[in-house]
């Protein structure tokens, strides 16, 4: 309780005096937004008041484009980026195609840089897809508050670039200048909307008629800017400079924008479950949003709680983005079921059941310790079942924009791409990832820190990354050769171990039979061969309970009871957002470089 | 003698090259390389290493005739590793997570400081496969893809992520002593990870993302332009034991806050990498 009322006071005596009304604005905000991700009730309040957010985005519109028509007698640079946003988000849809079909080009041209105008078009794409989706107003409300999050955190990413570059301030200084103006820029936007509604009604005629024009110079400077790119590319000196102002928000959404052309056309309102090449592409949709939530959700500190020791935590993203999902897929398909890690955690028994009936397996956050650090390798997992075959699974990695996908008997792919595993046969010269520490079962971590002080004089290399879920999109993609764990569960392996078999490899149990996904074990490798050998080289840990068994079968798995720690209560992290940010951003675009 | 250094000019230079080199690495990513051993260690060397090595090493010398190297591919050649003196001196390291880069895993980096009269003036990490980079000049701040960027402020242990390595060598005691660390850090942190390059291992600290590293086995090269970084983004780099860091000692602790760092070298088994770099 000290914590939370000692910034308020520290902030406004660090504030210059000519930003005290923003500051005392922010320090409100910041207040609010920090309860809010403190408990469920008032994480319902953060996406209510995420929900009324939405609903002011058109009346926000209006404000642009007054913004672009007094832009045109003026010339100022700020408005006139503004009413730009506006004018694309009303281009009619021909235009649209036309700048996807060139920002496509210039992905695949692999300009290192890209010019700042398309990313206004990539707004409104945002808006057409959420216009796509059948649901009620509430939800596409919210999905467009956070399109505007999106569009909001990358200015802000811009606008913070020339004083660190100017005067490179201390760090200290730094931190509150940040903080005012995310709170101000978040502050502004109720604000905004009354003002301009009454002079909306002489303007539109202007507005229609100007429509065509910045059309056509928008796409000129688009051409100019790209051969600009294409120039600065033969001059290495400007490429640092240009990327400090222009790459994170520009790769973001370029990268973005693209999938969603590729992957997501518009779906039918109706369709039934055997349709499965279209519940495919749902979830992979569905999935994407979540991934927009929690790469949202990261750039704020997080509390989390430990569901069962201090190493297995649960942060309130885990919950949202578990619920948003599983109400997505439910609203079209109430039969369905559902197995997800956080229900799973919370219901009496812990027990997972499998029946026949259509089934999605659900880890909405694998790799949660990643997340509230900030550790780029975090995921969202999730495979569907039909008569307990698994039909196609999903891992999406936000930071670094990686969508790993399999559907049954078509391949994998990553990002669109095919992937195939290594082929690897020999445990000599192959990278294994294992993992430390997977919860407080002093055997199992025993039995971890034994296998790899053995496994590293046998292999290659040994990584840790700390998501069991992206160890095996590893093996799929053929950055790695072969994974194993104990400890895990059927919601960590699901869509993991179909895309390891489309990619090519081989999923099984670490004693050289057949997978159970129920039995928490699980090995991965690039060939039969080499999962025997990594087999035989291990000694084995049978976790218990299983997944289909409850916990009052073993009821010292785990060691002390669940506690609730205030993660942010001790640690400084507001600096650490932005870059958070950056990471996230630029990691995403060029690691899809290599699938292509 | 003490020597005077544009650094603006050589961070401009240095960044250039990088870049460059990085286009390089990022076109043999996507071939596997065919490996050769050298020294009887698993430390790789493939001729993408030597390759960038010169690009780097010739581009700085257009600049600056005078300036010195120390480089990893230079250093593994006959005459062994240079001695450090006043002179400005690059450290080089063409790919660091050499491992990493034969298995397509998206974790090596260019390393890059500057020393002159002894004292590191600026460091560069890159990261082509990812797009990361890192970069500080002494006084003027850290800064990842051109955006400043500040240590996570961690100071428990118990909730810290900590980055380590197994490093190349397979030398029993060494491994002896990894292992005892590695099991002492699993209990102890709140997460390990390893990623296979030390550079991008400090970067990651600077960056907030990881909270601590710590590594005995690395050389000049890995840590001269991450030692940097981690200090200009407001973290700590230390010897392990707790005392000053010494670059040529061929150990590291780097860490986001003095009390970080204290805690965790009072939990490690110590060990002493011979030959020194020096």
């Amino acid at each position: 309780m000290v914590d939370e009322k000692l910034p308020p006071s520290k902030e406004p005596a660090e504030r210059p005096p000519d930003q005290t009304t923003p500051g005392n604005a922010a320090t409100r905000f910041g207040l609010e937004d920090h309860e809010a991700t403190q408990q469920d009730a008032r994480v319902n309040t953060l996406r209510q008041a995420e929900e009324r957010r939405g609903s002011m985005v058109p009346p926000d519109k209006r404000a642009m484009s007054m913004k672009m028509s007094q832009a045109r007698l003026h010339t100022i640079n700020d408005p006139n980026r503004t009413g730009t946003h506006s004018a694309e988000a009303t281009t009619p849809p021909a235009k649209p195609a036309v700048n996807i079909s060139s920002r496509s080009s210039l992905v695949r041209g692999v300009a290192p840089d890209l010019p700042p105008k398309p990313q206004r078009p990539s707004d409104s794409e945002a808006d057409l897809e959420s216009s796509d989706v059948d649901r009620p107003s509430a939800k596409r409300k919210s999905e467009k508050a956070l399109a505007d999050v999106s569009t909001s955190s990358s200015e802000e990413s811009e606008k913070r670039v020339p004083p660190a570059a100017a005067s490179a301030p201390p760090p200290a200084q730094a931190e509150p200048q940040w903080k005012s103006i995310d709170f101000a820029a978040s502050e502004a936007e109720p604000i905004a909307p009354p003002a301009p509604r009454p002079e909306d009604v002489p303007l539109p005629p202007p507005m229609m008629s100007s429509l065509p024009t910045d059309g056509s110079p928008d796409d000129v400077q688009s051409i100019n800017s790209k051969l600009t790119n294409t120039d600065i590319t033969f001059h290495p000196s400007k490429v640092f400079a240009s990327k400090a102002t222009n790459t994170s928000g520009m790769l973001y959404s370029d990268e973005e924008n693209e999938p969603e052309e590729e992957e997501f056309p518009k779906l039918p309102d109706q369709f039934s479950a055997s349709d499965l090449d279209t519940l495919f592409l749902l979830a992979c949709r569905e999935v994407k949003k979540a991934g927009a939530i929690a790469l949202a959700e990261n750039k704020k500190n997080q509390e989390y709680t430990t569901k069962k020791h201090t190493n297995d935590i649960v942060t309130p993203t885990d919950n949202i983005v578990e619920e948003s999902f599983i109400k997505a897929i439910s609203s079209r398909y109430p039969n369905h079921q559902f197995i997800a890690e956080e229900r799973i955690s919370k219901s009496e028994t812990g027990m997972v059941t499998l029946t026949d009936d259509p089934t999605w397996i659900i880890d909405p956050i694998d790799g949660t310790m990643n997340f509230v650090h900030h550790f780029p390798y975090y995921c969202i997992s999730v495979a569907y079942l039909v008569n307990q075959e698994t039909q196609f699974g999903i891992i999406y990695n936000p930071p670094m924009k990686n969508m790993y996908t399999a559907q049954l008997g078509k391949g994998a792919q990553m990002n669109g791409e095919m992937i195939r595993t290594t082929g690897q046969t020999n445990l000599s010269a192959a990278m294994v990832l294992q993992e430390y520490s997977s919860g407080s079962n002093e055997a199992r971590n025993q039995v971890a820190t034994e296998n790899s002080q053995r496994l590293v004089k046998k292999t290659h290399a040994m990584r840790s990354i700390g998501s069991s879920a992206m160890c095996l999109a590893m093996v799929a993609s053929g950055v790695a050769d072969a994974f194993y764990n104990f400890g895990l569960h059927v919601w960590d392996m699901a869509a993991g171990a179909l895309i390891v078999t489309e990619a090519g490899g081989v999923v099984m149990d670490p004693a050289g039979e057949e997978l159970d996904i129920m039995s928490r074990r699980c090995l991965a490798a690039s060939t039969d061969y080499l999962a025997l050998e990594l087999g035989n080289c291990l000694q084995q840990n049978y976790p218990s309970p299983r997944d289909d068994e409850p916990r009052s079968v073993n009821p010292n798995e785990y060691g002390p009871a669940p506690e609730t720690r205030d993660f942010t209560s001790q640690t400084d992290f507001p600096d650490s957002d932005t870059p958070e940010t950056t990471d996230t951003e630029i990691g995403g675009e060029k690691s899809a470089t290599p699938a292509n | 003698m003490s020597h005077n250094v544009d650094v603006e000019k050589c961070l401009e230079v240095a960044s250039n090259l990088v870049s460059e080199a990085g286009r390089l690495i990022a076109r043999n990513n996507e071939q596997r390389q065919d490996f050769v051993c050298k020294s009887n260690d698993i430390d790789l060397v493939t001729q993408t290493d030597k390759d960038v090595e010169q690009l780097l090493m010739d581009g700085i010398r257009r600049h600056f005739p005078e300036h010195k190297f120390i480089g990893e591919e230079e250093s593994s050649g006959a005459e062994g590793v240079k001695k450090l003196t006043d002179e400005p001196t690059w450290i080089i390291d063409p790919v660091d997570g050499t491992m990493n880069f034969v298995h397509a895993f998206p974790h090596s980096c260019i390393s890059v400081g500057l020393k002159v009269n002894k004292v590191t003036e600026l460091g560069l990490v890159y990261n082509p496969i990812l797009e990361q980079r890192f970069t500080a000049r002494r006084g003027h701040g850290a800064f990842y893809n051109g955006r400043r960027i500040h240590v996570s402020g961690q100071k428990e242990l118990g909730k810290a992520l900590v980055t380590s390595e197994f490093g190349t060598t397979r030398d029993e005691a060494k491994m002896k002593v990894v292992h005892e660390n590695f099991e002492k850090m699993a209990k102890k942190a709140h997460g390990l990870r390893v990623l296979g390059s030390a550079a991008l291992n400090m970067s990651m600290v600077a960056l907030g993302a990881a909270d601590a590293n710590y590594e005995f086995g690395i050389h000049a090269w890995d840590v001269c332009a991450g030692d940097l970084i981690v200090r200009e983004a407001g973290g700590v780099v230390i010897d392990p034991a707790g005392g000053e860091f010494d670059i040529m000692s061929r150990r590291v602790l780097a860490a986001a806050t003095p009390e970080l760092a204290q805690e965790i070298s009072k939990v490690l088994t110590q060990f002493n990498p011979l030959p020194r770099d020096d």
